[in-house]
């Protein structure tokens, strides 16, 4: 059990819907698995305040403990916004506060900190003066990490920069220890609009940063642009065509590769030489070392490069190399124009992964996952891939068409694509399927944390109210694995009410979901609790939870105590006659007549019978 | 847009609600400034009627400071808001849609700050004040009940949940918790308002901003029949109702401060509820058992069905506050199911709180089952057994009841007196001060099975009466209930006890342990006596065991060194009797005690009555002791065996006594088979005569070597009247005598003219012969007894020719030794026909001389060298013969014709 026994009365969140359609919530793992943020519904007993997104961060070492992530707040009306974190990541939050909590800070001032996840420790990244009335929006971020933090902000908090009072913003890295303005003075960063955090905006150690640039007063013109180091950006939406200027064109980040030397984006302006200049959407790939820009996407028509409607990106493995994006066209075998096609793409190649029916435009949903590799994809689906009706007679998928969503899993080595949610006997189709959550964890909206849920082996980790195997017994939502064509449940099949998954680590040790049920004996209370599935089995300090299965019946009552033994009566075993030899019966008198000879005679031989053991009676009389 | 309602005159009842941001640099300390509510009928007039679906409104006030810019500020702010509400004020969230709490700040319109919930969830208006001045009104919404609560309402204020989890406290009171109240919710103050009859067409106007996904719609439907959701308490006797009230802020948290609200009339006036005579209150009850099999262990099935009114024109159903069940006589309490038992303490059970209840699996009696309007699932939950004496009733049994709905945040305790009547075990179940909750069905079902909690009586109909008492009135409703015993008819009336006797180690004159065991079989008639005589030669060493006294045996308090043998005693119906001494638990003892009802000596089983929890003290039943005064063969028979403890019947199902004191029980030293007798008596009158085979081996390694000295005194010339004695001895170890004839010396004639005055065997009987019949003495001494045995030497009326010999031995036991006098080639013989099988080591005989002797010298004695033929016959078949010289008093002639 990941979080603690005691929550307050607090659940682990359990629910997020959108559009009336349940998908799997995302938690923030640590790489190593031993961090987990996520939401609880109520404050912790020790929490200092409870924003309106209450998340705590569990840690294990030897057991986990879960420590209240909400800042001390702010008395009011001193202060004129909460304390609130406005970023997160597994390791680190952007926290901002007008209380002075380190050297450095004023009270009083607005204050934005680095606070480690793990120890509470806060890192000063910048206290200005708080005018009245900010708004969390205006503490909107792009991302943190254990040593920077990548925000916008409409105050001047270097000498370069700008004071706005309207929505424009300055675009910050706090990387090295010291705070940079990396948008050009004279022109703002539209930074609500960069906040899918699955496009990589930001590197993972902070020290690139793509972002979009825009002269003030013209938002729609904003280029992509790449800064290193806390340098100012550069742009790299810049047309290579023989003979165009050099000038910035609007773009927009797709994805990048996890240090950020490789990045997609779209623009509709013809960028390299063999890009046809009619504003067809064109995939870009730009790569940093040698500051190059291929088209990815070139020929009939595209449309809808963004895998995920909801936001800005589309799938792209952490080394850059496999892209995975949807186009109305047909970009290859298979594709058909007009339709919702999903495309790999990976060294040049593109292979159609799945193509949906034309004018089905609910297809896929937003909801992915991608291996880290990049070589396997997990998306959701109404449609049926492959060949399992998730429409006809399915319940519990209200609107959408009535078809529940799956998930199926393609592999790019293998060119294949499975169905790891459809149920093995082909049985109607219950409830949604999710996979590749979502949660916001702060109050700043864009900032949106998004589940991993396969691994580079290919097995995907997701939940349904579909019963996939027979232990599953609860009718209710529950935590499975796909691997290898073969379903494994994770949570029990036994909880009274929905499991759901919340993420993992990239490596897929540790597979962390929410259930009410308590499954070992350190939970003792009713509430949603965070479970660890983790290789390697559990804690043995949390014990194992005793058999919830009430007893019935005299079952109840314990053993029952068995009869005594029977005694021993051995005097009941005694066979034969052990006297020595059977004297003369009492009781009823011998004939007074002296014996006869005869019976003299008899006499002697019943002496003789005696000693022989025998019986011989001279005189009979009733027995006694 | 809603239009605010004000606070009408306050009348009490509350909830709090609220939430602010507190002001103060350095914040005192936190308080509730006003607390408050009100019902209302729909137009706003006060209602106290008992059981009215009324509107029910709250309000919180927390004070306020001036900040530094002249700014009202409130006082802190609030973290959590805990309130009981008065026991019996309810509402019942099954009657309003629910509404998924993502919905609740997920509009796809409007965006998150605005609720999406559908029309028929909602329950109620929270009018919430804001810091900045103004108030805004919001729709609560019944919300899908998080997992350990049971109900959950909510309302989205600027995108937060205001979450309100109400649980079930003590006594059925409900509590409800903020716990949810965001410090990003700037409010200073709520008046909540939770409607009678959510559902009702008056609300359209109230039900949300948003209606089916449009904004300001100016009526909105609930598209719901009318159902009724909250109502007033029932208990009009309970007088004005007190509203507890605590909250702490996050300035100072767990600082909690209290308040509190007495229920009034507008003008002030405490008031409760009244009209509680215009309540409706009709339940009926069930009781059968769960077998129709006669005399069997059986379950028990108890269905109370209480018909809730559901009407939102009605009123409400009163609740059920005392419920009390006559059980028939005969279905009575099944002693088995003390097998394995287990009892629940007043620690585990907790009664009066909501700690989890840590019965233990083993107290589990039974099920229960509780189907309530107020949730759609039901509430299950067990039936437990209440520790003896350290229960609410300081009762033998009670039994608690404890229902759970842990995703529903539900759980119930009960205690209830299980009183059995002494006499007759008849059962009266009482329940009373139950919680003012409302139910339709509570299915109460005992555990089955051979250790099944009661036991059926005999085939028949049988009613149970039930008395129902709800908190509205004070007269009961009486519901009653028939069930029939049709099966396996026949064998109450039946009698074949077992029975098993004798001792372990059957070697001959050895000593070892006795045994009896009686048993019956299941369902027959319970055994009332039992009797049982031992085998010749069977015998005790009384010598040296201290006797319990009278006064101890009755108090069940001997002592132990009066401890001669152990108990054990298996009771119950059913296939698992269960057995004392159960393991770690007294032991039955058996000691011996003195003299009673007419038995020298008697038995004493003291059986402390501890199985599984109960303990129902030491049963103490007394057996005499008699010992045949010609064989010694011993009998016990013991007192009517008690039938009911403490109204717990006993049906014996094996009683084992085992005499086992080191050295106390003594083997005969005769091999012959024999049995041991015994009679069991029923409580029906019967007696069945019974029997165990007993038989001993060994007897041909006993010695029987006895030596008779016989000696003459007194004057030794013929026609002189000598004295005799005889005198043997007996070597340890060896076989006892069984017979033994002595022939005179030819020197001896009877003296027929001596023969005066003879006891008749009436006399002897009653223990009344003349003492002229007195001719001789007799002492005996046994290493069976402390003290010799002896008494006088009788001529008694005989069948003979010749009158009988009696030697009448008293000490302590009598023993009768008869010997038969007669003539051998006209020498005299007396011949000891039946002797005892009991360890004598020496036994004199003296016969007077003189005027009372009975023999007459016929020639002189000291010129004769006089000899006597002697015949032994041992117990074990040997025998012993001789000629002993008789010893005559040469020297002293005319001494013994003195006498």
């Amino acid at each position: 059990m990941v979080s603690p026994a005691d929550k307050n009365g607090a659940n682990v969140s359990q629910a997020e819907i959108a559009s009336g359609e349940p998908r799997a919530l995302a938690s923030l793992v640590t790489a190593d698995g031993n961090g987990i943020s996520y939401v609880l519904s109520g404050p912790l007993k020790d929490a200092e305040a409870y924003p309106l997104y209450n998340f705590v961060r569990s840690s294990r070492a030897s057991d986990w403990m879960t420590r209240s992530m909400a800042t001390k707040q702010t008395p009011w009306p001193v202060g004129t916004m909460m304390s609130t974190s406005v970023a997160i990541s597994a390791s680190t939050t952007l926290d901002y506060s007008e209380l002075g909590l380190v050297p450095g800070a004023v009270t009083g001032n607005g204050n934005l900190y680095l606070r480690d996840s793990a120890t509470g420790a806060y890192t000063l990244v910048a206290s200005y003066p708080s005018p009245a009335a900010p708004t969390y929006e205006q503490q909107a971020a792009l991302a943190v990490g254990r040593d920077f933090a990548v925000f916008g902000q409409p105050h001047a908090l270097t000498p370069e920069a700008n004071e706005y009072t309207g929505i424009d913003q300055n675009l910050y890295s706090f990387y090295g220890g010291e705070l940079h303005l990396l948008n050009d003075p004279a022109s703002v960063a539209p930074v609500y609009e960069m906040q899918d955090s699955r496009a990589r905006y930001v590197s993972e150690d902070g020290s690139r940063v793509y972002f979009k640039q825009a002269p003030q007063g013209n938002p729609q013109a904003s280029a992509l642009y790449l800064s290193e180091n806390g340098a100012p950006g550069r742009p790299i939406s810049v047309s290579r065509r023989p003979g165009d200027l050099p000038a910035p064109v609007p773009a927009e980040l797709i994805g990048a590769s996890a240090d950020g030397s490789v990045a997609y984006f779209t623009s509709f302006a013809p960028l390299t030489a063999n890009a046809e200049p009619n504003r067809r959407e064109v995939i870009y790939r730009y790569t940093v070392a040698d500051d190059e820009l291929v088209a990815v996407t070139l020929g009939p028509e595209p449309y809808a490069y963004k895998f995920d409607r909801e936001g800005q990106a589309t799938p792209v493995s952490e080394d850059g190399s496999y892209l995975y994006f949807i186009a109305q066209a047909a970009l290859a075998p298979g594709g058909v124009t007009g339709s919702q096609n999903i495309y790999a793409w990976h060294d040049g190649e593109t292979r159609l992964v799945a193509s949906f029916p034309e004018g089905f435009q609910n297809d896929p949903r937003p909801f992915w996952s991608l291996s880290s590799d990049g070589t396997k994809l997990a998306f959701v689906s109404l449609s049926s891939l492959t060949g399992y009706d998730n429409a006809s007679g399915s319940s519990g998928c209200d609107g959408l068409g009535g078809a529940c969503g799956e998930v199926f899993v393609y592999d790019w080595s293998k060119d294949q694509l499975h169905c790891a949610s459809c149920p093995p006997a082909g049985e109607p189709a219950r409830g949604h399927a999710t996979v590749g959550g979502i949660q916001q964890l702060t109050i700043n909206p864009g900032q949106r944390t998004y589940s991993r849920s396969i691994r580079n082996d290919g097995t995907v980790f997701f939940d349904t109210q579909q019963k996939l195997v027979a232990s599953d017994t609860n009718g209710k939502r529950d935590v499975y694995s796909f691997q290898e064509g073969a379903v494994s449940l994770i949570s029990t099949g036994r909880s009274p009410s929905d499991s759901v998954y919340h993420g993992m680590n990239p490596s897929g040790t540790d597979v962390f979901f929410g259930t009410e049920e308590r499954l070992v004996a350190a939970d003792t209370d009713a509430q949603v609790d965070m479970y660890d599935a983790r290789v390697g089995g559990g804690l043995a300090s949390q014990g194992r939870h005793p058999s919830t299965a009430p007893c019935a019946g005299s079952g109840c009552q314990g053993t029952a105590e068995a009869p005594p033994p029977p005694p021993a009566v051995g005097s009941s075993e005694v066979r034969g006659d052990g006297n020595a030899s059977n004297r003369r019966d009492r009781g009823k008198r011998c004939s007074k007549k002296p014996p006869s000879r005869r019976a003299q005679k008899g006499k002697k031989k019943s002496k003789k019978a005696g000693r022989q053991g025998r019986r011989a009676v001279a005189c009979r009389g009733g027995n006694r | 847009m809603i239009a605010l309602r004000k606070l009408v005159n306050t009348f009490t009842l509350a909830l709090v609600l609220g939430a602010a941001f507190g002001a103060a640099q350095a914040p005192a300390a936190f308080s509730i400034e006003t607390f408050d509510g009100e019902w209302t009928a729909l137009d706003g007039s006060s209602l106290t009627q008992a059981g009215a679906h009324a509107e029910v409104h709250f309000d919180i006030q927390c004070p306020s400071v001036a900040n530094s810019r002249g700014e009202t500020v409130p006082d802190g702010t609030v973290r959590t808001v805990k309130v009981d509400l008065p026991p019996g004020l309810v509402g019942n969230p099954t009657t309003v849609g629910t509404c998924p709490e993502a919905k609740l700040v997920f509009n796809p319109v409007l965006g998150n700050l605005f609720s999406s919930c559908p029309p028929d969830s909602t329950v109620g208006l929270a009018e919430v004040r804001l810091v900045q001045g103004g108030l805004i009104a919001v729709p609560v919404s019944n919300l899908q009940p998080a997992p350990g609560t049971a109900a959950q309402f909510g309302f989205n204020l600027f995108g937060g949940i205001v979450r309100i989890s109400a649980f079930t406290g003590e006594g059925g009171r409900t509590i409800s918790t903020l716990t949810q109240v965001s410090q990003a919710a700037q409010v200073v103050g709520t008046e909540l308002t939770l409607w009678g009859v959510p559902t009702a067409d008056a609300h359209n106007a109230e039900r949300g901003i948003i209606c089916e996904g449009e904004f300001g719609v100016p009526d909105c439907p609930a598209n719901l029949p009318p159902a009724p959701f909250m109502a007033l308490p029932t208990d009009c006797a309970a007088g004005p109702l007190n509203t507890q009230a605590a909250a702490d802020s996050w300035e100072q948290p767990g600082l909690f401060s209290s308040a509190s609200s007495i229920s009034h009339l507008p003008d002030g006036t405490p008031t409760g509820v009244s009209g509680c005579e215009n309540l409706d209150f009709k339940p009926t009850m069930t009781v059968s058992p769960t077998t129709r099999e006669a005399l069997a262990p059986t379950g028990l099935e108890v269905e109370l069905t209480v018909p809730q009114d559901q009407n939102p024109e009605s009123l409400a159903t009163p609740h059920v506050k005392k419920v009390v069940t006559q059980l028939p006589p005969g279905l009575t309490v099944n002693a088995s199911q003390a097998n394995g038992l287990a009892a629940c303490s007043p620690q585990q059970i907790g009664l009066g709180t909501n700690s989890a209840v840590t019965c233990p699996e083993a107290s589990t009696v039974g099920t229960v089952e509780i189907e309530t309007p107020l949730l759609e699932e039901r509430i299950e939950g067990s039936v437990y057994l209440a520790q003896q004496g350290t229960n609410p009733f300081n009762s033998l049994l009670a039994l608690y009841i404890v229902a759970a709905n842990p995703e529903r945040g539900v759980l119930v305790k009960l205690a209830g007196k299980v009183a059995p009547d002494a006499r007759t075990g008849q059962l009266i179940a009482t329940f009373d001060e139950t919680p003012q909750l409302p139910f339709e069905t509570l299915r109460l079902r005992l555990n089955g099975g051979d250790r099944a909690a009661l036991v059926t009586p005999s085939c028949g109909t049988y009613g149970t009466q039930a008395e129902l008492t709800s908190w509205a009135q004070a007269e009961a409703v009486e519901s009653d209930s028939s069930f029939t015993i049709d099966q396996g008819c026949g064998r109450g009336a039946q009698f074949t006890p077992g029975f098993t006797a004798g001792t372990s180690n059957p070697v001959a004159g050895k000593s070892s342990s006795f045994s009896l065991r009686v048993t019956r079989p299941d369902g027959q008639e319970n055994v009332a006596r039992v009797e049982s005589v031992l085998p010749e030669g069977l015998l005790a060493k009384l010598a040296g065991v201290p006797l319990c006294a009278d006064a101890e045996a009755a108090a069940g308090a001997c002592p132990e060194a009066s401890r001669v043998g152990a108990a054990a005693v298996g009771a119950g119906v059913g296939g698992s009797p269960v057995f004392v001494p159960q393991p770690g638990k007294s032991v039955p003892g058996v000691y011996l005690a003195g003299p009673y009802k007419g038995g020298p000596y008697s038995l004493v089983a003291q059986v402390p009555a501890q199985a599984g929890p109960f303990d129902l003290g030491t049963v103490s039943v007394r057996t005499r002791i008699e010992i045949d005064p010609v064989t010694a063969r011993v009998s016990v028979s013991s007192d009517p065996l008690p039938q009911i403890l403490q109204g717990i019947p006993i049906s014996y199902r094996d009683i084992r006594v085992d005499v086992n004191r080191g050295g106390f029980t003594l083997n005969p030293t005769s091999c012959t088979p024999m049995a041991v007798q015994g009679t069991i008596g029923s409580v029906g009158g019967k007696a069945v005569s019974v029997d165990s085979r007993f038989q001993v081996a060994g007897c041909e390694r006993l010695g029987f070597k006895p030596k008779l000295a016989l000696r003459l005194s007194g004057k030794t010339n013929r026609s002189a009247h000598p004295k005799l004695q005889a005198t043997l001895t007996m070597p340890q170890g060896g076989a006892n005598i069984a017979r033994a004839a002595v022939t005179l010396p030819k020197t001896e004639f009877l003296e027929q003219s001596h023969i005066k005055t003879i006891c008749t065997r009436v006399q002897y009987a009653a223990k009344a012969c003349p003492k002229a019949s007195i001719y001789g003495y007799a002492k005996a001494w046994s290493p069976l007894l402390d003290k010799p045995l002896e008494g006088p030497v009788y001529l008694r009326s005989s069948s003979n020719p010749l009158p009988d010999l009696v030697a009448s031995l008293d000490g302590q036991i009598h023993i009768d030794l008869s010997g038969r006098i007669d003539t051998k080639n006209a020498r005299i013989r007396n011949t000891f026909d039946l002797v005892p099988d009991a360890p004598v080591s020496k036994f004199v005989l003296t016969m007077q001389g003189g005027k009372k002797g009975l023999l007459v010298n016929n020639t002189e004695l000291c010129k004769a060298k006089p000899r006597a033929d002697v015949r032994f016959d041992g117990q074990n078949g040997k025998t012993a013969d001789s000629q002993p010289l008789v010893k005559v008093d040469c020297g002293k002639k005319g001494k013994g014709e003195k006498k």
